[in-house]
């Protein structure tokens, strides 16, 4: 099974980035894809306990991250320089998320066959 | 090698189509092979039939549609960006009772399923960001 990772690294309401990258996401799963979320930077804000968007025209994406066990994504990473940029720990992110070094981030981007930016 | 090209950018406010244009050119021209062209977000507008380009300027549109004519390539915009933005083919603005459409082959309009098989065909994918 060939595997795809997107990588996510803009804010979830700046822009519809983070929305195509996760309905990408799905897609991919329901093809049978072998498939993880990295998401990075500004990227992990998506990731956000209590997103509460509902004034903004956009989709509320927390939403959708709430499908990605169901259909089969189960790795969702972050980086842990990430987490301490912005005072957060695992524990105030929506779904189960393994946070890795960045210098571990190369390492896990060339275990994917395919990497998909947004 | 096999690509697959996935273009976010507006071609009117970013360099995201024309950069990708020169890199499709470039690649055929040098024997590689383009699996698709996906436009994704304000991407879709290289689509739109009815942009007119300022004297002067690269006329985008025409490019793209001259160089996808010439080697049969299969260029996609997303459905979901492409309805909002008012990019319609024939078929869409009939569907939706719209008073004209404005993207037609090669372009064609399809959904996020054409991404990733184009991904996963292709050795490699290239996105240029908006």
């Amino acid at each position: 099974m060939a595997s795809l990772c997107i990588l996510s690294s803009h804010t979830p309401y700046g822009s519809t980035l983070v929305r195509d990258g996760i309905e990408t996401l799905l897609v991919a799963a329901s093809y049978d894809l072998d498939t993880a979320l990295v998401a990075l930077g500004p990227g992990i804000l998506q990731l956000l306990k209590e997103q509460a968007p509902d004034a903004l025209p956009g989709k509320n994406t927390s939403s959708m991250l709430m499908a990605l066990e169901l259909y089969g994504v189960e790795s969702v990473y972050v980086c842990q320089e990430d987490l301490h940029e912005y005072g957060l720990t695992c524990e105030d992110l929506l779904i189960e998320t393994k946070a890795i070094a960045r210098s571990e981030l190369a390492g896990l981007l060339s275990s994917f066959d395919h990497v998909l930016n947004f | 090698m096999k690509y697959t090209l996935i273009i976010h950018g507006s071609p009117a406010a970013s360099p995201s189509s024309q950069t990708a244009l020169r890199f499709a050119r470039t690649a055929l021209r040098q024997g590689h092979e383009l699996v698709r062209i996906f436009f994704l977000g304000d991407g879709v507008y290289t689509a739109s039939r009815i942009a007119v380009a300022p004297q002067g300027e690269q006329d985008l549109y025409q490019e793209w549609r001259n160089l996808g004519v010439e080697h049969g390539l299969d260029m996609v915009v997303c459905i979901s960006a492409a309805l909002k933005r008012g990019l319609l083919d024939e078929q869409e603005a009939q569907r939706y009772n719209q008073p004209a459409f404005t993207v037609e082959p090669p372009f064609t309009v399809s959904g996020l399923g054409q991404l990733v098989d184009g991904t996963v065909t292709a050795d490699r994918t290239i996105t240029f960001g908006a």
